[in-house]
């Protein structure tokens, strides 16, 4: 099939899909008058205004911080505990591991929506509200179901031959976890980490439910709640819908295969 | 006798390390999951309004359900939603499956178009909700002036003021979001198709849309069930960016279900309410999981090598 | 070490029986070859030895003690894979050494053992490179290497050839062989290959549907099968079997069967020498020989011609609505395709067995 069509088609797609980003990142340069009068296509001005105001007057550094912070905090506790859970779910025999399999399964479906009246209340009662640690916890609810989910895919593929290899060589379960296992299946921990990280810095509705005030909102959140005295502050927000957007780019642009093959292996081994 | 005991040994120290392993995980949903959707439930039997803290918790059964049956505004957000998750959903499956073969013949710059077409799914989607309602915004949008030069419209439209327009940019962010996302997936299972197939349809003499319905879309079918049932889950489940593009407005134009649970919590402080809401959510979002599994013929829980 | 199995069956969860109440004594310094056809349970006992599986009833007793429960890291035996399973991500020289290291054997000691190993196996050259950078027979015997070093209890082989080409096999079977001489170590070998079996082992064990239809030495189980199975397992080209019945003649009986009679001296179970009761006349495919028409024993008309160089089969119908029979003829006396050719079976090579149940009735 060497249609000519397919590559206009293809240039098409990507033009649709890109120029959206391409937009906001220019008028996120332009001059806040001409937002109001639409902007030509190549902005003729451009200033740092907007990206100034963010981060003097709005200190948007906060919101940044706490993304980062929750967002690495929920990943890594998610990465070490879905590791043991996804090694043991893979590889060891037990009564009611599909039962279990089936129940990490449920949870990931689960509303976010739905947990937040129960958890709002457990985290008032506990004074956890507006806290990193009212963050984190949250968040493992998805995180952790994710992780697991990433990581047992990626277990399967792994050979068993190898273990038992180590097994007869010698080694006991928890020596041919670390010695085999760990060091062979680090590229698939590595995605479900990048991946998790991704959820978790995009995450909303948790963060704007817990959360009280820029201390703790998180970018997502800030960006939504902004405020302008007079009109819509759509120069800030644009920029800082691209401030809170550059982490994952970086991400996305260093990882990019490895994210491919971790949501399509996920979803295609299923 | 011995036997059974001495070979149960091994086994049985599998299931001991099995445990210590899961541990860490498990305790953390259960406190995290397992304990507050128990306590949701119980929440739901009960009348819990912070409104009105004088009329403490009595225990009112299935009351909180019926209310919410017979809720104009929750029987529309349901509406809403299955309407959205619809068009939403076959906007973007067919989308996808268009990118998807057009990505397929890339040879050059293919992991540079992967990244392309992977950042708007990777952007978050409040800063996307922002991006669409500046683009559809009536004073500075881009859509407004393209479709005033190009003479469809004769003024500038308020998009986010009608109540069926409104519409447009949510699912408009919401197909250019996650058309990645599904052509990806079919892409990747385009090329588990093996090549040979279509050498020996090419020498038997089929043109092109014929191995595109007799051998691509047939072979494909489970990779687009997992593209939809995944999808549809998700879409089910919207809230980011409705919230942030109209707040669920014009009025209660737009609102999910997602969206008027949320809002019966943290605006009506209803939580006995919110809760039997978020517990109707939750069961059709499982009763829809469910049927993926089944559909799905259930390999996905098979734990054998 | 000598190994046993006793009354060993392995039900595995879906239901199916891999292997059934099989009793097997493998003397120390045996190498014992495990044959059979697909899906038979050879690897299963192998892996019930090796305890990555456990049975679900029945003993595995190594070197006298019961170790049925064991797990496998603490029976001190060595697996040879057929994927060989070399840990990818060390070089050969840590795939060496990893047992060694697991048991707390210190650095020195590692080192000399591998060095001795690699140089005896003469893969020294490969000892810093990792598996992805070697062949199939260099990755052989580095997974030989590894089982070797850790001087184990008895060493298992799961089809340790069956990835390599012909020739190298044929090549590596013989230096297997050696190395088992040398060792003088217990070792039992997987294979579905009857050849390989023949060749290397001391003694064979038939499997089938989990069970054992005969142990024995090879050239016993070649001359003496037990029941048609293993007859027609054990040598290539298959035993050509011939429905018969049998009458007793004086010491001796005759055998008739469609478009042939034979008269041997054969004894045979006395419940079997009966014209009502159906038999099978075994005859192995160079266990026949070619003579002029009416000096032999058929007639036969040749319908295919296969020659291999210094012999050829030759499948043949004998005549007058007769069964099809192969046999194997010197390169010299290949008859034409078509050619009317008289055989003769050698008496003294002649089976009989019960067609009902294919058991031996000699």
């Amino acid at each position: 099939m060497r249609w000519r069509p397919l590559s206009v088609l293809r240039m098409l797609f990507v033009f649709l899909f890109v120029f959206p980003v391409y937009w906001t990142i220019a008028s996120s340069f332009a001059p806040e008058a001409s937002l109001f009068e639409v902007p030509p296509i190549v902005p003729a001005q451009l200033t740092l205004d907007h990206y100034r105001a963010l981060f003097d007057q709005r200190q948007f550094w906060l919101p940044m911080r706490n993304s980062l912070v929750v967002s690495t905090a929920a990943t890594l506790l998610a990465i070490v505990a879905g590791t043991l859970a996804a090694y043991a779910l893979t590889r060891l025999k037990f009564r009611g591991r599909s039962l279990l399999l089936a129940g990490v399964l449920a949870v990931s479906m689960l509303p976010q929506v739905s947990l937040v009246p129960p958890l709002y209340l457990a985290l008032r009662a506990t004074h956890l509200i507006d806290t990193y640690t009212g963050l984190v916890l949250p968040y493992l609810s998805f995180a952790l179901p994710l992780s697991i989910w990433l990581l047992v895919g990626y277990f399967r593929q792994l050979p068993p031959e190898l273990e038992d290899a180590a097994l007869i060589d010698g080694a006991s379960r928890v020596q041919s976890l670390w010695h085999i296992i760990l060091p062979l299946a680090w590229p698939g921990i590595a995605t479900a980490a990048i991946l998790t990280f991704l959820y978790c810095w995009n995450e909303f509705i948790f963060a704007l439910s817990f959360t009280l005030g820029p201390e703790r909102q998180t970018a997502p959140v800030a960006i939504a709640l902004f405020r302008g005295r007079y009109q819509v502050p759509w120069g800030q927000i644009l920029a800082a819908a691209v401030v809170t957007t550059l982490p994952i780019v970086a991400v996305v642009v260093a990882f990019e295969r490895r994210i491919v093959e971790g949501l399509t292996a996920g979803a295609m081994k299923g | 006798m011995t036997t059974g005991t001495r070979a149960a040994t091994a086994d049985h120290a599998d299931a001991h390390l099995a445990r210590w392993l899961l541990l860490p995980a498990l305790g953390v949903i259960a406190a995290v999951v397992g304990f507050p959707l128990c306590w949701m439930v119980w929440e739901s039997l009960h009348l819990h309004d912070l409104r009105m803290p004088w009329l403490g918790r009595p225990f009112i059964g299935l009351a909180n359900y019926r209310d919410a049956m017979v809720d104009p505004r929750f029987r529309t957000a349901l509406t809403h939603t299955v309407l959205f998750v619809i068009v939403s959903v076959t906007l973007e499956l067919v989308g996808g499956l268009v990118l998807a073969l057009a990505m397929r013949q890339a040879t050059r710059g293919r992991a540079a178009l992967r990244v392309l077409i992977l950042l708007p799914w990777a952007i978050p989607t409040a800063a996307s909700a922002l991006v669409w309602r500046f683009l559809f915004d009536s004073q500075a949008g881009l859509v407004n002036e393209v479709l005033v030069t190009a003479h469809l419209l004769h003024a500038p439209q308020v998009w986010l003021v009608d109540p069926v327009l409104a519409w447009i940019p949510i699912v408009a962010a919401d197909v250019w979001k996650t058309t990645p996302f599904v052509a990806l997936l079919l892409l990747a299972g385009l090329q588990n198709i093996d090549q040979s197939l279509y050498d020996a349809a090419r020498i038997d003499g089929a043109r092109p849309w014929r191995e595109l319905v007799e051998i691509t879309l047939p072979l494909l079918k489970p990779a687009i069930v997992v593209a939809l049932a995944f999808r549809a889950l998700d879409a089910f489940r919207v809230f980011d960016l409705i919230y942030v593009l109209t707040g669920g407005g014009p009025g209660t134009a737009t609102e999910s279900v997602s969206l008027y649970t949320f809002s019966a919590l943290l605006q009506k402080l209803r939580f006995g309410y919110a809760s039997a809401l978020s517990v109707i959510v939750f069961a059709a979002t499982f009763g829809l999981g469910l049927i993926y599994i089944r559909v799905s013929g259930g390999h996905l829980l098979s734990v054998e090598r | 070490m000598p190994i046993a199995l006793e009354q060993v069956t392995k039900i595995f969860a879906n239901g199916r029986v891999a292997v059934r109440d099989l009793t097997l004594e493998i003397a120390d310094g045996e190498l014992l070859v495990l044959v059979g056809p697909s899906g038979c349970g050879k690897s299963t006992v192998l892996r019930l030895i090796a305890g990555l599986e456990t049975p679900t009833s029945g003993r595995i007793v190594i070197d006298g003690r019961d170790m049925t429960g064991v797990p496998p890291n603490e029976r001190d035996l060595a697996m040879v894979f057929q994927s060989y399973a070399l840990y990818p991500h060390k070089t050969v020289a840590d795939n060496l050494g990893f047992g060694l290291r697991m048991r707390g054997v210190d650095r020195a000691a590692i080192a000399s053992r591998v060095g001795a190993v690699a140089a005896a196996l003469q893969i020294e050259p490969l000892l810093d490179l990792k598996p992805a950078q070697l062949s199939g027979g260099q990755r052989q015997r580095v997974a030989l290497g590894r089982a070797i070093v850790r001087e184990p209890r008895a060493f298992l082989l799961d089809e340790p050839l069956s990835n390599l080409d012909p020739q190298l096999r044929v090549d590596t079977r013989a230096e297997l062989s050696q190395l088992h001489r040398r060792l003088r170590a217990t070792m039992i070998h997987v294979t579905h290959d009857q050849e390989e079996a023949m060749t290397l082992g001391d003694r064979i064990a038939v499997l089938r549907d989990g069970a054992a239809e005969q142990v024995a030495p090879p050239l016993e189980m070649y001359q003496r099968p037990r029941n048609t199975f293993v007859a027609t397992f054990v040598g290539s080209p298959k035993m050509n079997l011939f429905d018969v019945t049998a009458v007793a003649r004086g010491r001796g009986l005759t055998i008739s069967g469609s478009g042939f009679s034979i008269e041997s001296e054969m004894e045979a179970l006395s419940g079997s020498i009966d014209p009502r009761v159906p038999l099978l006349l075994g005859v192995r495919a160079r266990d026949v020989d070619l003579v002029k028409q009416g000096y032999g024993d058929a007639i036969a008309q040749v319908t295919l011609i296969e020659p291999l160089g210094h012999e050829a089969i030759v499948r043949a119908g004998i005549t007058s609505g007769g069964p099809d029979i192969t046999i194997v003829v010197n390169a010299d006396e290949v008859p034409g395709s078509g050619e009317t050719i008289g055989l003769k079976f050698r008496r003294d090579r002649l089976h009989l067995f019960r067609a009902d149940d294919g058991t031996s009735v000699t």
